[in-house]
């Protein structure tokens, strides 16, 4: 059994830290067969982080309406069609290669934290700061719970 | 009678930052070829007004996800002429290390994931990834070790954090390059089939005269060289703004570049064409056998020539690690001196140039930036021109595909040169 929890985001813009923050705090009391790991979100990162997982937890900030609402949704299911492809790969077109190239994990699980403020500089918001134990506790159900 | 129609594409995928075309044809002819970069201005040179010397090389590397090694090298280059410091030979090859896994990761990204589908008639790397599996595994593997190879020297991959001005804040140990190597040898073997694998598409017919632009040096040229050019004379980089020329156009939030008036081209194909003896060994047995002669003018043959160019970064990079003893000291002190320097160096995409004026205080007093993207825009537009004139008969969906692809064929960064896409094609 393999589990990874993935934070991702970029800490010195502001509430796109949480991803990260969220997955330190997950690690600080973690059972032994659950890697904890903070990225950007770039494709091989992804790739190898979730090939031969049988869950993968993503942490991410969300562009949403409620800063610090925490919210659960299986990846697959997860729209991003308003994202032009760039240069990276979104977080859903990386899974579908995933899915592709048989290295998507068995189960992915994605929890966003709407954010408040993507600017410059370090530290979160107060709302999505207080958030962060909650979005814990709900990746820390996700990797304890039977499946 | 008068037969018009309007191409338009709002906005432009697979590649990088925000931008569209627009194309009017009248009677078959085409009137207006616009690139319309809309993404903002992100002012850059402005903000760097004031900064301390030593700022640049981080601030700078902010400007690209995909090439923040070019930014941060072609900075050092400029303010260490300022302050007329010379590298030693040992920093300057780890540089260039650190710039070939740039390299890597830049060409195996834009080959497979951004290129690759236009000729194999998918929609994107999704499908490519459905139908040619093995091709995708080997890209991924590929620009995987390009991404290995700046966390090894630049501290991560993404905006490395270990460049300062006069060399690193540290250097790895022979120990640790070892394991790099063993990867690198393994990306050599995916990039010559990288090389076999283009070389087998079929390529559009279109031979472009743009003047072309680049830099050489004792080496095929990378993190740093004189200029050099297809047609003018050579002039040195201190009059690089004397020759090319950067102007504002109603369509676009980028600056168009001229050299002495003229368009010119910068990336793979004005490299390749004016420096190709200089590549060796196996790159240069991966070329001929791809059909590349001395050179190429043809934009959509450039996927071929970023995979030679793959090859031959992978092989300096083994020929770099082979050689290398870490150096006595991790950097030079760079002391602020009050003047002007140029920089310059070859990022993924083509000629990157930095000039910054220090005061006396040792700080930025002004700094020009002038990014591939936006030299190569004039270029773009002629290549687009020819592309609806022989297109013509074309549906609008065909010529639009044609058109993005003619686009894609530069690899162009539009956030680089925002200071980029959407077609729209008006027939009248």
């Amino acid at each position: 059994v393999s589990i990874v929890v993935i934070g991702i985001g970029n800490d010195l813009r502001r509430d796109d830290g949480v991803g990260p923050a969220v997955a330190a705090e997950v690690a600080i009391d973690c059972p032994p067969d659950v890697r904890v790991l903070t990225c950007a979100a770039e494709p091989t990162a992804l790739l190898d982080a979730w090939e031969h997982a049988t869950l993968a937890v993503v942490i991410d900030a969300a562009a949403g309406a409620v800063p610090g609402r925490v919210r659960r949704m299986c990846l697959p299911a997860v729209d991003d069609g308003a994202v032009l492809s760039s240069h990276d790969l979104s977080l859903v077109t990386t899974y579908r290669l995933a899915q592709e190239l048989d290295r998507a994990p068995g189960a992915a699980v994605v929890v966003t934290i709407d954010a408040a403020d993507f600017g410059h500089g370090a530290g979160l918001s107060a709302p999505v700061a207080a958030a962060v134990p909650a979005a814990a506790a709900l990746v820390r159900r996700e990797i304890t719970s039977p499946r | 009678v008068t037969d018009s129609r309007t191409i338009r594409v709002g906005a432009l995928t697979r590649v990088e930052g925000e931008g569209a075309l627009h194309v009017e044809l009248r009677n078959g002819v085409p009137e207006r070829v616009e690139l319309n970069i809309y993404e903002p201005p992100r002012f850059f040179e402005a903000f760097l007004r004031g900064r301390a010397h030593t700022e640049p090389p981080d601030l700078t590397a902010r400007i690209c996800g995909i090439c923040p090694v070019a930014y941060q090298i072609s900075a050092c280059n400029a303010i260490e002429d300022a302050c007329g410091v010379t590298l030693d030979p040992e920093l300057a090859a780890l540089r260039r290390l650190l710039y070939c896994g740039e390299w890597i990761h830049s060409h195996a990204l834009h080959i497979y994931m951004l290129h690759a589908p236009d000729f194999l008639a998918e929609p994107d790397i999704i499908a490519v990834a459905r139908n040619h599996r093995a091709a995708v595994e080997r890209g991924l593997a590929l620009k995987k070790a390009g991404n290995r190879l700046m966390e090894l020297i630049g501290g991560r991959s993404i905006h490395p954090i270990n460049v300062r001005l006069g060399g690193f804040y540290s250097v790895p140990a022979k120990a640790d390059l070892k394991p790099m190597a063993e990867q690198l040898r393994r990306a050599l073997d995916d990039a010559l089939a990288t090389v076999a694998w283009v070389a087998g598409f079929d390529f559009p017919d279109l031979t472009t005269d743009h003047e072309l632009l680049a830099l050489t040096a004792d080496r095929y040229a990378i993190e740093d060289g004189q200029i050099i050019r297809s047609a003018g004379k050579p002039f040195p980089i201190n009059e690089f703004s004397e020759h090319v020329v950067e102007t504002q156009v109603p369509h676009s939030t980028a600056l168009h570049a001229t050299l002495d008036g003229g368009r010119h081209l910068t990336g793979p194909l004005a490299r390749y064409s004016l420096n190709s003896a200089q590549l060796t060994g196996v790159a240069r047995e991966a070329a001929t056998a791809a059909g590349l002669g001395e050179q190429c003018r043809n934009p959509f043959r450039s996927i071929v020539v970023r995979a030679v160019e793959t090859v031959y970064a992978v092989e300096e990079s083994l020929r770099i690690i082979d050689a290398y003893e870490p150096p006595a000291r991790a950097f030079i002190d760079v002391p602020a001196r009050p003047g002007v320097g140029h920089g310059v160096s070859e990022a993924p995409r083509g000629l990157l140039y930095h000039r910054y004026e220090i005061d006396d205080d040792g700080l930025i007093k002004a700094a020009v930036i002038v990014p591939p993207t936006a030299q190569n825009q004039a270029a773009i537009e002629d290549d687009l021109t020819r592309v609806v004139v022989a297109g013509v008969d074309l549906d609008d969906a065909a010529l639009t595909a044609m058109c993005e692809r003619a686009i894609r064929n530069y690899d162009p960064c539009i956030s680089c040169s925002t200071h980029f896409l959407t077609l729209t094609v008006d027939r009248r």
